[in-house]
């Protein structure tokens, strides 16, 4: 069976879609096949593609995604951390999806669902993730809504920490005003970019709006 | 043998690890091993603590019909509370958008999990007699769900009914007495094979335990950023001692996964 979001990413590639996160993504000019590398190394790989690392297989894609240009891991993968000097070839859509899958868990599917129709796509707002957090993360949802922008600021950030554009707010009609704007903006993209989009907190702000609730907890005088 | 499911789609579930980079390996592994198999339309995973997160995966699945099976331990905290709260299911079988949910057993909780105990402490410790050995099965254990030890209690118990020749096998734990870190008084028989009943590699049996043994002072690197994988034995404290591998590495895993598929047809779909 052909996955109706291998059709969608093969129609977005042949419609001028180049660039998934600091992916570059292009068809050989055969027709047969894609390549994809770092975005800095897009220059390289089209003039002097024997200088890179070369890879062929969508397993790859795991091992260039799990370290950083120093060999620390990157649990976050939509992170601005990706390591250079690699090339990887695909034979076919499948291939390609199973690839952007191990690059950039979720977001291709998670894209193309928004653009069929963003309202069909669920986001959920930071308060209803924290307050259903159980066990140790149940002191999650102590955080106040300061404390709240401050951790999205320091963990959500295009610019150091996450390349996702977050979709949620804090809670219902209170929105996210600790980003800069285009962090928030999924069109707020080069021409040819596919956005990567946040529907909800991920674990580092659960686990963050943990520690600044129980540090607050600690430092608020008995009464 | 499990029969193709084109028109499904299989989700494997685990818990993945912010600090180390082995925690999910296993999973992908046996995804990817599944994958290449062609049996099922997709195969996805999710994770707890890594992406795809569980919450993350529903976008993903284009088939009417998907299996999730966890790659857990045990059933306990996680696949008992956890995971049917992030994915939003209400029981065995969801109606989630238009797909049919189905949530299966865990791995760990599979009868063939006592044969493969018993082959990884073979394994690594062929040369020594069993009935001069202690074998202890190692786990978590957590205030969380007492159920979450239960399933190690389980299987020591079938290991000492199995006929393996062990002198003695014991379930012992990092959280809840008794503890991993008194192995040595707990083991009567001077060898001790250690066996973590664990998915992965990871932070807590390739980090934590083998400081609580005693074979690491403090915790190493993870697995995958150091040279060599440990080597057996560890003269230690009066005893032999062999540590293995989590048996969750086991490639077999990925059959074992597919057995949770087909228990869940027999035992959920029989009269439909």
């Amino acid at each position: 069976m052909s996955l109706l979001i291998d059709q969608a990413l093969e129609s977005w590639v042949n419609h001028g879609g180049n660039q998934i996160g600091e992916v570059s993504v292009w068809r050989l000019p055969s027709g047969d096949g894609y390549r994809l590398c770092h975005v800095s190394d897009a220059a390289t790989a089209r003039e002097h593609p024997d200088s890179l690392e070369f890879f062929s297989s969508p397993r790859d894609a795991r091992l260039v995604s799990q370290y950083g240009e120093a060999g620390d891991y990157r649990p976050l993968k939509t992170a601005p951390t990706l390591r250079r000097g690699w090339l990887l070839e695909l034979a076919d859509a499948a291939a390609l999806r199973e690839a952007m899958g191990n690059l950039y868990p979720a977001m291709v599917p998670t894209y193309f669902r928004y653009r069929k129709d963003p309202a069909s796509l669920p986001v959920t707002h930071l308060r209803d993730t924290l307050n259903r957090q159980t066990g140790m993360y149940r002191y999650a949802r102590e955080v106040t809504d300061e404390q709240a922008q401050t951790l999205v600021r320091e963990t959500c950030n295009s610019a150091h920490r996450c390349l996702k554009k977050n979709l949620w707010q804090i809670s219902e009609g209170l929105p996210i005003t600790s980003l800069p704007p285009e962090d928030l903006d999924p069109s707020a993209v080069a021409e040819g970019e596919m956005p990567l989009l946040c529907t909800e907190a991920c674990t580092f702000i659960v686990s963050g709006a943990r520690k600044a609730a129980k540090e607050a907890a600690r430092q608020k005088p008995e009464t | 043998m499990t029969s193709p499911r084109k028109d499904c789609a299989l989700v494997i579930l685990g818990h993945g690890s912010t600090e180390n980079p082995d925690s999910s390996t296993p999973t992908q592994e046996h995804a990817e091993d599944l994958r290449a198999r062609g049996l099922f339309a997709e195969v996805h995973t999710a994770f707890w603590k890594e992406e795809p997160s569980f919450r993350q995966v529903w976008p993903l699945i284009e088939s009417p019909v998907a299996y999730f099976v966890p790659d857990f331990i045990s059933e306990g905290y996680f696949t008992q509370q956890v995971i049917p709260r992030e994915l939003e299911l209400s029981g065995r079988i969801t109606q989630h958008n238009g797909t049919t949910a189905y949530y299966c057993d865990p791995v760990g909780v599979h009868a063939s999990m006592t044969q493969l105990l018993l082959k990884r402490a073979r394994e690594i410790a062929g040369d020594v007699p069993p009935e001069e050995t202690s074998l202890i099965i190692v786990g978590h254990g957590t205030s969380l769900n007492t159920q979450s030890t239960q399933v190690i209690k389980d299987q020591a118990a079938r290991l000492n009914a199995s006929g393996g020749g062990y002198a003695e096998v014991l379930d012992a734990y990092m959280e809840e007495p008794p503890f991993i870190a008194d192995w040595h008084q707990m083991a009567q028989a001077p060898n001790v094979v250690v066996v973590p009943f664990f998915i992965s590699d990871g932070l807590h049996s390739y980090q934590d335990i083998p400081v609580l043994l005693g074979i690491e002072s403090e915790p190493t690197e993870a697995a995958s950023q150091r040279d060599v994988f440990r080597e057996n034995p560890h003269r230690l404290r009066g005893k032999t001692l062999y540590y293995s591998r989590a048996i969750g590495t086991d490639p077999s895993i990925s059959d074992i996964i597919l057995d949770q598929v087909t228990h869940f047809d027999e035992e959920y779909l029989r009269d439909r």
